[in-house]
């Protein structure tokens, strides 16, 4: 199953070389995380800092925003969130298979 | 959305921001009321003042719908607070923003008070993930 993801994650970074290198340009770094299990895919920050962002934003934090907007109206469905602190901002942007988080 | 209700939440709002609030309010407008139509002109459906601890103190909706939105809510803002706390123990968190298909969510969490705003879209936008 990750090496599936892995493989599509390759050609997918491949393909959008000049968006990361965009993205890299105005912030400091970006995070992308597989949805099923929660693991590390592409990043490009050291592993540490990603695997921080990656336990505590995208496992659990982003988990409770979910369900918060879902229990709020069940039509609705979370598209983006922003959580803006005194030093970073985290721009997280859940997708079906993916979570792409990019660090201003 | 009563009258009195919307200069309660003016008062509260005075007292309890800091100075720069203050500045930013008063660049909008002298008039307390006129800031909540602001608000409402904006496309602002709710605005909601929270203490520290997640009381609801003021809310230009009704009492249900207030309680609604705070019990939801305030897991999510406290979780907020402490996972920003985990990443970097020297930073706090200042502003969050929820962005779902029919509406978002602004939450401002001050040092005294916790100021959320419910914004609606005009159009159902379709996501990108459906």
């Amino acid at each position: 199953m990750s090496k599936i993801y892995l493989k599509a994650m390759e050609d997918v970074v491949q393909r959008n070389t000049d968006n990361t290198n965009r993205i890299t340009e105005q912030a400091q770094g970006f995070v992308v995380s597989e949805n099923a299990g929660d693991s590390l895919l592409h990043t490009s920050f050291d592993l540490t800092t990603a695997q921080s962002i990656v336990k505590h934003l995208h496992a659990s934090f982003l988990k409770l925003a979910q369900s918060c907007v879902r229990d709020l109206d069940t039509d609705d469905k979370l598209c983006f969130l922003r959580v803006k602190t005194r030093k970073h901002e985290f721009l997280v942007s859940p997708e079906e298979a993916f979570t792409v988080t990019v660090v201003l | 959305m009563s009258r009195s209700s919307r200069l309660s939440v003016t008062e509260t709002q005075r007292k309890s921001t800091p100075v720069v609030k203050k500045a930013v309010i008063r660049s909008r407008s002298y008039d307390g009321d006129a800031f909540v139509n602001l608000f409402a002109h904006r496309g602002a459906r709710d605005i909601m003042i929270l203490d520290s601890h997640g009381v609801p103190l003021r809310s230009t909706c009704s009492q249900r719908r207030t309680f609604v939105f705070v019990s939801n809510l305030k897991p999510l803002l406290f979780m907020a607070r402490n996972v920003v706390r985990d990443l970097d123990p020297s930073n706090d968190i200042t502003f969050m923003r929820i962005r779902s298909n029919m509406g978002e969510i602004h939450m401002t969490l001050g040092t005294d008070f916790i100021l959320i705003v419910v914004q609606k879209l005009r159009r159902l936008r379709s996501s990108s993930t459906s």
